[in-house]
């Protein structure tokens, strides 16, 4: 897409090949019931909230009802409004004029706007700021787009919005975080993706399938599972749902040498399934090799670590783990980390401000007793000076 | 004459009682359903004459409710009871061939438009 910054472009995305099917995978009366569903937002125009954790395939669901909506000669325009500031997100969404802000050296057509006669789809938006949800609901009001740094509307689209969060809204309005009119424009058709673990049995719909696409993409035969891995895998809490089972799947594909996968094949934490499942699972190779790009190859955190979590690549725990290993490190001075990490010092709030939005902020107090550890002043911890969100 | 079938849908306990009495009263059946899911429940299980529905029902809206009823069992007549006015909210109730009626309504007025949907 021509015209968007850098950062911008990790927001606004293709579906990726393996994700495409004309369905959803998976035969649990949950996920019949919800392609059904489907099927009648598809034929009406309204607007849908679509609700779920994190990796279950939100955005699976607002492609289909636009594929089989009459909208689908159009396009479906996809935006993540987590992580990107305020006037990045304003931007993107309205669009702007030449001279806006800095580095606006010409006008900017919106997604929005962009999206005319087709559908836009809204991820996190639960993550947006009350002025940005201001701005939200004033367009699906009016559907009039006013572009930054002008002073009159420029167009009026025709833009089905589909929208979709893994946050609880209502709690979010409780807490005066989210507009209650904001909820209830976007709200019309809810649809909610139940977890993996609440539906084992789409594990082996969802394993054929993944194993049978990433087979072809890389040119290998086909692995079967052997029917104690496969009971395992159905076992398994798959805590950061499809995307990760979807993940784990390609990793298979990619170091099955027999074509037959035997349970000794699957990694630690699925062995034994008599044990409780830990609560987390952190990737501890993907964690170590992020750590070495930065601590050591010099590479930045915005381009490790931060696209992929934006990409849903990387989870929380996986973020948490890396930030802890860091705080080790630096002695608990998220100062220090931001440099170890390869950032500018002044992404400093940037930094904090991302890991406080996604719930990824370490206290530092327990990194500070470290033997060894220089002295610090206040400022140098992520404790008074943090920056308020 | 035959007595008409009225699923009535409202997440608030005394509305719904006193939507079914002042229906039953004016001679219809009624089968009150406080949640969403219910009233897909009973929709497949004895298609009702008209669905009276509440806008606001629990995390799910009267109108998906609507475009599932109308979709699913065509030429279901369907009435939804909105406090709040809002246009394009009433563009897809009619797209969906559900009548909006605002709140407050008098009971008459109701009982008319039930009349009037379901004669």
């Amino acid at each position: 897409m021509s015209g968007t910054t850098p950062t911008a472009q990790t927001t606004v995305r293709e579906p990726h090949p393996v994700d495409v099917s004309e369905r959803l995978l998976g035969h649990s009366a949950a996920i019949r019931e919800l392609d059904e569903e489907i099927q009648y937002a598809a034929r009406s125009d309204a607007k849908v909230l679509i609700t779920g954790e994190s990796g279950v395939g939100k955005e699976i669901l607002a492609r289909l009802i636009h594929r089989h909506s009459n909208r689908s000669h159009s396009q479906l325009l996809a935006i993540n409004c987590a992580g990107l500031p305020d006037s990045l997100l304003e931007s993107e969404l309205f669009g702007h004029v030449r001279g806006a802000f800095t580095g606006a050296y010409r006008d900017k057509v919106g997604l929005l706007e962009m999206a005319n006669r087709g559908t836009i789809f809204m991820d996190e938006v639960g993550e947006m700021t009350l002025r940005m949800q201001a701005l939200l609901l004033r367009f699906l009001e009016t559907g009039e787009i006013q572009r930054v740094g002008s002073d009159r509307p420029q167009a009026r689209v025709d833009v089905r919005v589909i929208a979709a969060t893994n946050r609880n809204l209502t709690e979010r309005i409780a807490a005066k975080e989210f507009r209650e009119d904001l909820y209830y424009r976007l709200n019309v058709i809810h649809l909610t993706v139940p977890p993996l673990r609440e539906r084992p049995e789409d594990v082996p719909d969802l394993l054929d399938h993944f194993l049978q696409t990433y087979a072809e993409r890389h040119g290998v035969a086909t692995p079967k599972l052997s029917p104690e891995a496969l009971a395992r895998l159905v076992a398994y809490r798959w805590g950061g749902n499809v995307r990760e089972l979807k993940n784990f799947v390609e990793r298979l594909v990619l170091k099955s040498r027999t074509g037959l996968i035997m349970p000794e094949d699957l990694p630690a934490e699925l062995l034994p399934p008599a044990v409780p499942r830990p609560q987390t699972t952190v990737r501890v190779a993907v964690v170590d090799s992020m750590f070495d790009r930065m601590v050591n190859g010099h590479e930045s955190f915005w381009t490790v670590v931060y696209e992929p979590f934006m990409l849903r690549d990387l989870t929380r725990d996986d973020l948490r783990a890396i930030v802890s290993r860091g705080l080790e490190q630096s002695r608990g001075s998220y100062r220090i980390l931001v440099t170890l990490f390869g950032m500018a010092v002044d992404d400093y709030k940037r930094f904090l401000n991302f890991l406080r939005k996604h719930d990824c902020q370490i206290p530092f107090q327990r990194f500070r007793n470290a033997p060894g550890r220089e002295d610090e002043g206040p400022m140098n911890g992520a404790g008074d000076d943090s920056p308020k969100a | 004459m035959d007595q008409k079938h009225v699923l009535v849908v409202d997440d608030e306990p005394q509305v719904l009682e006193y939507l079914t009495s002042a229906l039953n009263r004016s001679g219809y059946i009624t089968t009150p359903c406080p949640k969403y899911e219910d009233a897909k429940a009973a929709l497949a299980a004895g298609r009702p004459d008209l669905l009276l529905t509440d806008i606001r029902l629990g995390p799910f809206n009267g109108l998906q409710l609507a475009i599932f009823a109308t979709q699913k069992y065509p030429g279901t007549p369907v009435i939804i009871l909105t406090g709040y006015e809002d246009p394009t909210l009433r563009d897809e109730a009619a797209r969906a061939g559900a009548t909006f009626v605002m709140k407050p309504v008098r009971l008459e007025d109701l009982l008319a438009h039930v009349k009037n949907a379901i004669p």
